[in-house]
């Protein structure tokens, strides 16, 4: 069930009826949630509700298992992790396992090629799988008590807001808060409002109405030859998967604030980043800190040294990257970022420039334009084809703007000048200036200016319809 | 007496702050009561305006036919906005007429077969009347129309788009062109008027006969692959003629009437060789019929407007009436 979809209103709006009486006891409560989450999971396909219930009870057990015989603790922990990455790799990587293990017979002159499983991909299982995981691993670090309610456990594991695209959220923000009764607040309420409005403008406003013609410019038998075409082209996917993703996330805050959850910021203006650090800072931010916590910190982060940190710096990019999706491209993305970042670390590029005057202002450019030359890769049907996109971004005696006039098409003005008034907004801070923070019209503006959020996200509403997150 | 209109005007300021202040803590009711003004005020933008049933529940409908006309008729937007069967029935009153075009349509196999699966089985006379320009012969047609964006629908969203047909039509976005109008401060009603049938009765106020015309000189020579003829597509359909004239079933073919330029245009854009299609149209065991573009109006350049719809109709209709069944004798 689609957040922008009309299905996905009634249901909630069902559901928010009877929550305020349900959510008073810890039975009825979580009962209440899993029945919700397994209809709104199971909308898509009835058939993924075994394996996430499979996976659940792994990892229930397992967790529990730990507690109890904690000599073996380790080897529950690798039934945990085998079973939540088996299934990761049975249904999201088999394919490309066996196409590429086709390449190397082809090569090595195997006439015989492995037939394709064609395995459907569960939506969502890239997410939920790594949020079962950190309960697992909590509980194995000592970090967190195994809850022995199974009703408890699959009420944080499968719940709806944030189970098919994030936040990831830890077990140890979210058990304990699943364990109150936490009434809605009007100041709940009203954040849960906008960061709701927010997202879906910047779903079906901004990132749909962009999404055919970067789909266009990507699916054309030979691209345009134009480097100021292509700048154009990546900024606009820069900006259809930052309001794409973050739009998903911002809804799912917003839902969580109005059932009396607190989900954490996934995305904090990263386009605003200084630095390619301060960008994995603010991009998706509940992976990479799962990332950070639980691949690159037991590997040894940076303690052990210089090169040992670049290693695992580059070993956890590149995980980053596979769980992106299963082709090269996304590999390619995160080696790209992991150079960035091995670059920065020995350079320190953003700091000597930050002392010159305007700065910061040239760190935030340079920083953005590594960033658009990164998501070639994450786009690109192949490398073939991102190799060629970037040789024409790069061939400046190209610019050919000649392309450009059709890409600016009337119905992206509205979300284009919205979008860049609102990071402009934040950029210069200007909530916290004098003349807007004292204003006595602020109060009676910004729910004015929401109302208008809301209309346009039914008349500036694009034609693209499924967030792009939901294929990881 | 200055100052104390400066102390009343200031007293009155104030006390439309303190107002609005207090307001502003109903944040929530006033967020969603604004938002209601802003839907108000952006529904004043629409241009667009729709009569008889509701678009959804118009193409689910459509959909459902299934073994219930005698006569179908295919193609594109220009077929759906340009044939009314009622029209076509006043001068084929035994023939139960369909109109299954859809939006883009190009002649895939899905299409092909649903138009089949459309025609009563036991009709005495079984018509497929396809309406064929250079557009639904390539390959970006082929993958991208309304037929398969409407049958690729899941059942629940089907339900969706059917039942709540009517309430939806209200919360449809606006389309580039109400947006562009609005932009440049243009007056330009676009009407369209849904039938049972099938048919898009639709007109523009102020028309503007010229506008597909401007548009497809300015366009540069098409490179896509996908958008020129796509021999594949052609032969695809050539077969289901011949497969469906060994069914007894009577297939007539006509170019939507576009007018000469804009039919030059296309033919050399998309490297269309309409006479040669024809005469494996006519080969296959189909009937083409000729007509005269000029004898219509389009008030977009591409589309009919209704006196003109009528007009085809009766005409095409006549022409079906007099042709005599093609080679393979036909049992009445």
């Amino acid at each position: 069930m689609r957040f922008n979809s009309v299905a996905f209103i009634g249901f909630f709006l069902a559901f928010i009826v009877v929550w305020p009486i349900l959510r008073r006891r810890n039975s009825s409560r979580w009962i209440y949630l899993i029945v919700a989450s397994s209809f709104f999971y199971g909308w898509w396909d009835y058939r993924f509700l075994f394996l996430i219930l499979a996976s659940g009870l792994i990892d229930f057990f397992a967790a529990l298992a730990m507690e109890r015989r904690s000599e073996y603790k380790k080897w529950f922990l690798v039934v945990s992790i085998c079973g939540n990455v088996g299934s990761l790799a049975l249904f999201k990587y088999l394919d490309f396992f066996i196409m590429n293990l086709n390449y190397v017979g082809d090569f090595l002159g195997f006439d015989a090629e492995i037939p394709l499983a064609r395995l459907i991909l569960p939506v969502g299982i890239s997410f939920y799988t790594f949020q079962s995981m950190s309960y697992t691993i909590d509980v194995y670090r000592g970090k967190l008590n195994p809850t022995r309610n199974p009703f408890h456990f699959f009420a944080y594991l499968a719940m709806f807001p944030q189970l098919v695209a994030g936040p990831i959220v830890r077990a140890t923000d979210l058990l304990p808060q699943l364990m109150r009764n936490n009434p809605t607040t009007e100041e709940n309420r009203w954040q849960g409002l906008r960061l709701i409005a927010y997202g879906y403008f910047k779903k079906v406003v901004v990132a749909d109405n962009l999404a055919p013609l970067v789909n266009a410019a990507f699916d054309a038998q030979t691209p345009v030859d134009s480097a100021g075409y292509w700048w154009v082209i990546i900024f606009f996917f820069a900006l259809q998967i930052y309001c794409d993703f973050s739009g998903y996330s911002d809804i799912a805050r917003g839902l969580g604030k109005w059932m009396g959850f607190e989900f954490p910021v996934n995305f904090d203006h990263p386009y605003l980043s200084g630095s390619l650090r301060e960008f994995w800072g603010r991009w998706h931010v509940s992976l990479s800190s799962w990332f950070r916590d639980y691949v690159y910190i037991p590997l040894g982060g940076s303690r052990k040294g210089t090169c040992t940190g670049h290693r695992n710096m580059w070993i956890t990019m590149l995980i980053s990257g596979l769980w992106h999706g299963a082709a090269w491209t996304f590999v390619g993305w995160a080696a790209l970022h992991a150079l960035y970042l091995s670059i920065e670390r020995l350079t320190q590029w953003p700091k000597r420039l930050i002392r010159l005057p305007g700065g910061r202002h040239l760190c935030v450019a340079i920083t953005f334009i590594l960033v658009l030359c990164g998501w070639v890769f994450f786009r690109a049907r192949s490398f073939t084809q991102a190799t060629v996109i970037l040789g024409e971004m790069f061939n400046l005696g190209h610019m050919n703007f000649k392309a450009l006039p059709d890409l600016f098409q009337v119905q992206l003005l509205i979300p284009l000048a919205t979008w860049l008034t609102g990071q402009v907004y934040v950029y210069l801070n200007l909530s916290e200036q004098p003349f807007i923070k004292n204003s006595p019209w602020v109060g009676f503006l910004r729910p004015l200016a929401l109302g208008a959020i809301i209309a346009a996200c039914i008349f500036f509403k694009g034609p693209g319809s499924t967030f792009i997150y939901f294929q990881f | 007496m200055f100052d104390t209109d400066i102390t009343k005007s200031s007293a009155a300021g104030s006390g439309i702050l303190s107002k609005l202040k207090h307001l502003g803590r109903e944040r929530i009711a006033l967020a969603f009561g604004s938002a209601v003004m802003f839907f108000l005020i952006f529904s004043s933008l629409r241009t667009n305006y729709i009569q008889g049933i509701s678009p959804g529940r118009f193409w689910m409908m459509k959909l459902s036919w299934c073994e219930c006309a005698d006569m179908v008729l295919a193609g594109n937007s220009r077929v759906y906005r340009g044939l009314s069967p009622a029209q076509m029935q006043n001068h084929l009153p035994s023939m139960r007429i369909y109109n299954y075009a859809f939006s883009g349509q190009g002649f895939s196999d899905s299409y092909l077969q649903a138009l089949e699966k459309v025609l009563d089985k036991n009709a005495p006379r079984k018509i497929i009347v396809l309406g064929i320009g250079p557009h639904a012969l390539t390959k970006n047609s082929v993958e991208k129309n309304g037929y398969q964006k409407y049958a690729g629908m899941a059942f629940r969203e089907r339900l969706v788009c059917r039942y709540l047909a009517y309430p939806l039509r209200w919360f449809r976005p606006l389309s580039p062109r109400e947006i562009q109008n609005f932009i440049h401060w243009k007056v330009e009603k676009f009407y369209q008027h849904f039938h049972a049938d099938g048919w898009i009765e639709s007109w523009m106020e102020p028309e503007d006969p010229q506008r597909d015309i401007s548009l497809a000189r300015k366009k540069p020579p098409l490179t896509d692959p996908n958008r020129i003829i796509s021999q594949t597509v052609m032969d695809n359909l050539i077969e289901t003629v011949a497969k469906w004239r060994a069914l007894e079933i009577e297939v007539y073919g006509f170019r939507t009437p576009v007018g000469a330029e804009l039919s030059k245009l296309q033919n050399y854009k998309t490297k269309y060789d309409e006479e040669g299609f024809i005469e494996r149209f006519e080969e296959a065991g189909g009937k083409w019929l000729s007509i005269n573009p000029d004898d219509y109006h389009r008030y977009d350049g591409s589309h009919l407007n209704p006196e003109s719809a009528l007009t085809l109709s009766r005409d095409l209709a006549r022409l079906i009436k007099e042709s005599d069944p093609p080679d393979n004798k036909i049992k009445r």
